[in-house]
């Protein structure tokens, strides 16, 4: 044992599997929405056998009022809602997953690519992501959904390519501040290939606020998703909230006062939103220690005893 | 003494860098030049952008795209800078490795030390997993390192370890030479004495050559046979620790001597007044001349040349005569 006169220190710098572990259950608030999220996808999972009926059994009396049979009554069309609640938990979900993931991909790889080659690769990757910033996001899904059709996938393509490119920028700022590091000039120094900096040191370092920035995002996909079928140019294949809210307008849910058609979806939207909010900004606390300090946290105001004259602890 | 018949086993010939700034260039390094053969310490020293980094750099091939390299570094022989990129990569880290200055950073901190060290193994060797383990094993304990630690993370070692661990990273793939970029910096003095003592034993013991980067003399005259003193891109004076610091010829290793705090002298500590030249514009005559207390005229106009002298080489018109205590 080398005795050494400056001993252990007891720092917790993160592990590997440290931050793995600490950015799902470090935060109270993460551990919340992820609950929650998890609540929606086991529902959505048993649709077929939570729902009273199936989704496209229609009843004769529209907007008929929650009775036992039907937990939350029916729609203008005689159909029931819980059923077609659950059903659009499932479109919901899905899209919203798979189009965050479809951003994480594009996103991760330009952020990569442009923040560890820089230079000329950076310039150009990065001047088209600023193009894609810019562009309005719902004018482009409108036109991608008239021109490529109405389809589930194309709508999970289309949400992911409009938000691919905030995550490029976040990804390549973290990419720059790690090549910086001693440690990557360190493996470069020992004549490894660019290849192996970026798989064995960069991404490794990088990934968890990947991760976090996913989760956030995939509120944003499902957001995009209700709006997409709300203005009609969702999938009409599919049952989703979005739909629902538009079927609940077509048919003149409000006028008819049948509120058990409106809000079920728009409170299932929102509480999903929620969680994945919850639950991404939660991964970003953990991830930031500048966010736990009172004076540089955007979101959690905290007044820290001062330590010291200056202020430190 | 390094007065062997042998071909040197590394010759650094005339290395300039200057780096390519926005609008001028920084000629941050002019005319370097020295040779090692195996077991050979050589010091650096000089104060702060006065190039001794930039020199490591350029011999491991890690400067910035905006920097231009000329002169030669010869290994065996070969010069490892003709051929760009490519021709310097089989060498790093199998012939000329580093010890980089703050261990903690040249740890990424999210993988195991012992991953780590196995890295070079790995990519140089094409060794297995279970090879690239034993090797790592034997290394630890060159350094005096418990081979189980290997498998702990770098915030786990202390500072002392956790250099020592970096050198053993740096001896992985058994370089010939060693180039140890201020290893010492931010270690208490006990674990100062102790690195600098391992140092001295890894490169006797496996007959590496060194290249001891340091701002601090003393810690480099207890390494190193050999001292170089930089200033301003250039070496104003190499020779052997000993006479330099008893005999220092060139005004700039006077006055670095003298400003060296000795604790039981009466005498206060002499600062050298002035600052450094700036490196964006071409230097006329001697740089250290503004500064220099004995500086004539000559020392303003014409840029002094090499001159050897016995074993020592010193850069100055006006150079104190060998053996003369100043």
């Amino acid at each position: 044992m080398v005795a050494s006169p400056s001993g252990e220190r007891a720092v917790s710098a993160p592990t590997r599997r440290g931050t793995a572990r600490r950015l799902v259950t470090g935060n109270r608030q993460t551990v919340a929405g992820l609950c929650a999220l998890g609540v929606f996808a086991v529902v959505a999972l048993l649709a077929p056998v939570i729902a009273p009926t199936p989704v496209n059994t229609g009843f004769s009396n529209g907007f008929a009022a929650p009775t036992a049979a039907h937990p939350l009554g029916l729609d203008g069309g005689g159909f029931d809602v819980l059923s077609r609640l659950v059903h659009g938990a499932q479109t919901s979900l899905l899209v919203g997953l798979i189009a965050a993931l479809v951003g994480m991909v594009i996103g991760g790889t330009v952020g990569f690519a442009a923040g560890y080659f820089g230079g000329r690769t950076d310039g150009v990757l990065m001047r088209i992501t600023d193009y894609f910033l810019v562009i309005p996001d719902i004018p482009l899904m409108i036109v991608a959904a008239a021109v490529f059709g109405q389809s589930l996938t194309n709508i999970m393509i289309v949400i992911g390519l409009v938000y691919w490119a905030s995550t490029a920028r976040l990804i390549r700022a973290q990419v720059m501040s790690v090549r910086q590091r001693t440690f990557v000039t360190r493996v470069e120094a020992m004549g490894a290939s660019p290849l192996f900096v970026l798989t064995r040191h960069v991404v490794p370092q990088v990934t968890p606020l990947l991760v976090a920035n996913t989760v956030l995002m995939v509120a944003n996909a499902i957001f995009a998703e209700t709006y997409i079928s709300f203005l009609g140019l969702g999938d009409p294949s599919v049952m989703s909230w979005g739909r629902m809210i538009q079927d609940a307008l077509d048919q003149g849910a409000v006028v008819a006062g049948a509120w058990w058609v409106v809000l079920p979806p728009g409170l299932a939207v929102t509480l999903v939103v929620l969680a994945a909010t919850i639950a991404g900004q939660g991964m970003e606390d953990t991830l930031n220690p500048r966010l736990k300090v009172g004076h540089l946290a955007v979101r959690r105001f905290r007044v820290r005893p001062l330590h010291g004259a200056l202020g430190r602890p | 003494m390094t007065t062997s018949v042998t071909a040197p086993l590394l010759e650094v010939r005339d290395l300039g860098v200057d780096f390519d700034i926005g609008g001028g260039q920084l000629h941050a390094v002019r005319g370097v030049s020295f040779a090692l053969h195996a077991r050979d310490r050589l010091g650096i020293v000089g104060e702060s952008g006065c190039g001794k980094s930039t020199v490591v750099l350029a011999m491991m091939g890690l400067l910035p795209p905006n920097a231009e390299v000329s002169g030669q570094i010869l290994l065996n022989g070969v010069d490892i800078l003709a051929g760009g990129d490519s021709s310097m990569r089989p060498h790093r880290w199998c012939d000329i490795s580093m010890v980089f200055q703050g261990a903690m950073n040249a740890f990424n901190p999210v993988r195991t030390v012992g991953d780590q060290i196995a890295e070079p193994i790995r990519m140089h060797r094409k060794a297995s997993r279970r090879d690239a383990d034993d090797r790592v094993a034997e290394l630890l304990d060159m350094v005096g390192i418990p081979a189980a630690r290997a498998a702990r993370y770098p915030h786990e070692f202390s500072g002392g370890m956790r250099q020592r661990a970096a050198l053993a990273m740096a001896l992985a793939c058994g370089p010939k030479v060693l180039l140890a970029d201020e290893p010492t910096t931010a270690l208490d003095v006990i674990v100062q004495a102790e690195i600098l003592q391992l140092l001295r034993r890894v490169s006797d013991d496996l007959g590496v050559a060194l290249v001891f980067i340091s701002h601090d003399l003393p810690a480099v005259a207890q390494v190193t046979e050999r001292v170089a003193v930089m200033y301003a891109g250039r070496m104003v004076e190499e020779a052997p620790v000993a006479r330099l610091v008893s005999a220092p010829r060139h005004p700039y290793t006077a006055a670095l001597l003298a400003a060296i705090p000795r604790p039981r002298a009466a005498a206060t500590v002499r600062s050298i007044p002035g600052e450094p030249p700036r490196l964006d514009t071409p230097v006329v005559g001697c740089a250290f001349a503004p500064r220099c207390p004995s500086a004539a005229e000559v020392c303003r106009i014409t840029e002094p040349t090499n001159t050897v002298d016995g074993d020592a080489v010193v850069a100055c018109h006006c150079a104190t005569p060998a053996g003369l205590p100043r």
